[in-house]
């Protein structure tokens, strides 16, 4: 833990994420989320239902590549598929893999000598977090940090932006979730070393969210909108 | 020079050279023009007018940031200045600033995205979602870049400054043909662009007027030229401009220039050879 983690967890790496609000701005467009309640509520629908599992997926990524040099033979395919498995809505695949491909840009300006061409030319976005976690010196917990307060994070600033919302309530908001962050990450963390002693992929978290789903899929359709997703 | 005297994994490259991160070679790959300037002041027309000079000279694409929908993509769509797949809108998240300065990604991406899907391509135009003043481009998305402000702002807009006014490659001040309705003074503002941006070029445009966008097409002509020689083409000049060097106003001429015809600043053009 140091400033690895400070990193890859700034909202200002510029990694694309700022024009995606995952989710959010279409609850907001059907009213659902409309105070600070409700957007207490739809984040923590995020964490428990997208945050486990791309804290699973980021901490595996981070197993897989190894801590001393990423591993080009590794079952990045593998990871790959099973992430596609668990994220049913294509506009959601898109935006993973969006952010994935301009995270990866940063990792390979930065660490050039590894082989992030294994990963694919647009990875989905755990999947490359939990590798350049590796790079930064992070280990699979802090992975899993990063991608679980990913998910609610990004969504948060984007209703501060769409609301008006005063930015600290927001953020005392996501101060009293970060106790849960922590935990869903550590939940992430330990399933993903079971899953990677046992090469088992397929048994990595499924948790979902469908009402995420349906606000990707209705974002996708809308003529009208700010965010990327 | 190693930043790790261990065998740790480092979190650098291990170089100082930035090996991952090499300086763009000119010529190497299509140019990258951004176009700037607050909402409204004509980009997305003179992105049409360009489209509509270059077309059968130059293989070109464009990028729209419109600040919420894609506005500007559809309009040009719909103009027919350009095949549809030669035009991408790309979502700015609130944020139209960012999308072209502090994180390019989204643009990065539809750039390169246009450039595997046409592989002529010479130009890549960006056109900004409208913003203020401070608005500029990052380098790391635009090779050159222009500002488009108009003259219904008001002429005391060069004089205010901003990172747009002063470290654009051209500053462009549109649609001249207003300036008697608002009474603009067009030498005014020809003068106080002039100290703003001292050595760098200004033209004065009406797109509605008879040579519509023609001392720009030149310009983009004359940048795309020198970019695909490989010679550097002409950086703002930050230098010049940097804090506290910005030269004393001169002293108001009693009767400011004609209102049509700031030739002073339009005659100014670089050449290819920058
Ligand atoms: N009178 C006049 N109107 C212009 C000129 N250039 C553009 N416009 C109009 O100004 C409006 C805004 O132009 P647009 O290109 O959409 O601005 P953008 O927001 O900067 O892209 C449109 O109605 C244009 O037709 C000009 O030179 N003179
Ligand atoms: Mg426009």
């Amino acid at each position: 833990m140091g400033a690895g983690l400070l990193l890859l967890g700034d909202s200002r790496l510029p990694a694309g994420g700022h024009a995606h609000s995952g989710g959010l701005e279409n609850a907001v467009a059907r009213g659902e989320v409309h105070d600070l309640d409700t957007l207490t509520d739809f984040l923590l629908g995020r964490l428990y239902g997208s945050g486990a599992v791309q804290g699973a997926f980021a901490a595996c990524a981070a197993l897989v590549a190894g801590p001393y040099a990423l591993d080009a033979h590794g079952p990045w395919a593998e990871l790959d598929t099973e992430l596609d498995a668990r994220t049913p809505s294509a506009p959601s695949r898109a935006a993973s893999r969006a952010q994935g491909r301009s995270l990866r840009r940063i990792a390979r300006a930065a660490w050039p000598e590894e082989p992030w061409t294994a990963l694919g030319v647009s990875p989905h976005h755990a999947v490359v977090l939990g590798a350049a976690a590796t790079r930064a010196r992070l280990d699979e917990r802090e992975a899993a940090v990063l991608a679980v307060t990913n998910t609610v994070n990004g969504p948060a600033s984007a209703a501060v932006k769409l609301l008006s919302f005063d930015p600290i309530a927001v953020t005392v908001v996501l101060a009293e979730m970060a106790g849960h962050c922590d935990q869903v990450a550590e939940e992430a963390a330990d399933a993903a070393r079971t899953v990677h002693a046992d090469g088992d992929w397929d048994r990595l978290p499924a948790w979902s969210a469908p009402g995420l789903d349906v606000c990707a899929e209705l974002h996708a359709r809308e003529e009208v909108v700010h965010f990327a997703s | 020079m190693h930043l790790d005297h261990d065998n740790s994994p480092g979190i650098g490259s291990g170089s100082h050279h930035r090996q991952g991160f090499p300086p763009v070679v000119p010529g190497s790959r299509p140019l990258r023009i951004g176009i700037g300037g607050p909402v409204g002041s004509g980009k997305t027309a003179l992105v049409a007018a360009l489209c509509r000079a270059l077309t059968g000279r130059v293989s070109l694409a464009v990028v729209t940031n419109d600040i919420y929908t894609t506005e500007d993509a559809d309009f040009l769509r719909a103009a027919g200045v350009l095949e549809p797949t030669r035009i991408a809108a790309v979502q700015t998240g609130c944020c139209p600033h960012t999308a072209v300065r502090d994180d390019i990604s989204g643009n990065l991406d539809a750039v390169e995205d246009l450039e595997a899907a046409h592989g002529d391509l010479e130009l890549v135009i960006v056109e900004s979602g409208g913003d203020n003043l401070t608005m500029t481009f990052s380098r790391g998305l635009a090779d050159v870049q222009l500002f488009v402000i108009d003259v219904s702002g008001g002429d005391k807009v060069p004089r205010k400054g901003g990172p747009g006014v002063t470290r654009s490659d051209l500053l462009v001040v549109n649609k001249t043909d207003l300036a008697p309705m608002v009474g603009a003074d067009l030498g005014v503002m020809d003068r106080d662009a002039a100290r703003m941006r001292p050595g760098t070029p200004v033209v004065f445009l009406s797109l509605r007027g008879e040579t519509g966008a023609a001392p720009v097409t030149e310009w983009v002509l004359a940048q795309l030229a020198a970019w695909q020689a490989g010679t550097a083409v002409p950086v703002a000049a930050d230098a010049a401009v940097a804090l506290g060097a910005v030269p004393a106003y001169p002293a108001a001429d009693s009767a400011a220039g004609p209102a049509a015809a700031p030739a002073a600043a339009s005659a100014a053009l670089p050449t290819a050879a920058g």
